[in-house]
């Protein structure tokens, strides 16, 4: 028997031909033993696909373990979120601290000695933290800007050293 | 698909947890299904399934069209499938050589019958990927082309072709008996 349907048996089992070429295909498989035989091992074996697929177990807690990562994921992005948003304060409090000793050189010395000391130490810390845990361009941006503050609190804590002592000559 | 559906995959969407385990809930078995038939093993299919979810959960606001819902959560457990294979076969690669030498018997080779999920693995990601979401999750032709971003024509021939070789597969195993 000639022009078998071999290629065409598949789509015609599921049902994805048009009407004419679905004809063809019966009118073939009326004559042919082979497309038949064909047709029918198809058949069955599209049936055990799904016979032995629909019955397996479910294993127990997809759900619950999946809505466990999703809350653990939550947590952790709204912690570096927090922690991100509060480190975009530490050069504001470094700025506001390097304005504040400048406009009161010598008379709050000793304390803002101190403070700015204690600051710079903190805005370390806190550069380290940021590090560790803040998203990068977000991280390398509030470094850039502590850093410069800092030297630029270092110098200037040197020039009001040096003030000082030209006030005590 | 029904209104309550469509209501939950859109509040699911605006960040509902809630809405998106019951969706999780609705939808294990089909993701579970298709990953166990694509790698035959439970535990690894259950860390797909668990990792399609998750992956789902975070793109939701990419989905644009609620109804293409299923096609996409199918979509992406299938790449997370060839993904484990792919990563899988480097684990397990055997030199040629061992396998020739490993050989079973004549005697054991007689035994060897292949059931179908045996005979299924023997097939290429490709076909075993067309065959369950035909067969085992009973898309249409169309739906599958849209699931996979492949034409029609390929969808057709590639079906076929999946078929024969599993055939071939079965048979080939009871041949020896
Ligand atoms: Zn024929």
């Amino acid at each position: 028997m000639n022009n078998h349907v071999t290629e065409f048996i598949s789509a015609y089992m599921d049902g994805e031909l048009s009407e004419e070429e679905a004809r063809h295909v019966e009118a073939h498989l009326q004559e042919c033993q082979s497309c038949q035989e064909q047709l029918d091992d198809l058949l069955s074996i599209k049936a055990q696909m799904a016979a032995a697929y629909q019955s397996i177990d479910l294993p127990d807690g997809i759900a619950e373990s999946v809505m466990t990562v999703i809350h653990q994921e939550e947590k952790e992005r709204t912690r570096h979120h927090s922690l991100t948003k509060w480190a975009v304060f530490i050069p504001v409090v470094l700025a506001a601290l390097f304005l504040l000793i400048q406009l009161t050189p010598g008379f709050y010395f000793g304390m803002s000695f101190a403070s700015t000391l204690f600051n710079i130490s903190l805005s370390i810390f806190h550069a380290v933290t940021v590090i560790i845990s803040s998203l990068p361009y977000v991280l390398s941006m509030v470094v850039v800007i502590a850093g410069l503050i800092i030297a630029i609190s270092i110098w200037s804590l040197r020039r009001l050293l040096e003030t000082r002592t030209i006030f005590d000559d | 698909m029904d209104q309550e559906l469509y209501q939950l995959i859109q509040k699911a969407k605006q960040g509902s947890q809630e809405s998106f385990a019951e969706l999780v809930n609705r939808y294990k078995g089909h993701v579970f299904r298709h990953a166990y038939a694509m790698v035959n093993d439970r535990m690894e299919a259950e860390d797909i399934s668990q990792e399609a979810f998750v992956k789902a959960y975070y793109s939701l606001s990419k989905l644009k069209n609620e109804y293409a819902f299923v096609s996409w959560l199918t979509r992406i457990v299938s790449n997370l499938c060839y993904d484990h294979i792919e990563k899988s076969k480097k684990k397990t690669a055997i030199p040629t050589e061992d396998i020739i030498k490993d050989h079973s018997s004549p005697v054991e080779q007689l035994q060897i019958k292949l059931n179908i999920e045996e005979g299924l693995q023997k097939l290429t990601a490709e076909h075993r990927t067309v065959l369950i979401l035909r067969d085992i999750q009973g898309f249409s032709y169309s739906e599958i082309a849209e699931i996979l971003q492949i034409p029609l024509g390929t969808v057709k021939s590639r079906i076929n072709t999946a078929r024969q070789e599993l055939k071939n597969e079965l048979l080939r195993g009871e041949d020896h008996e």
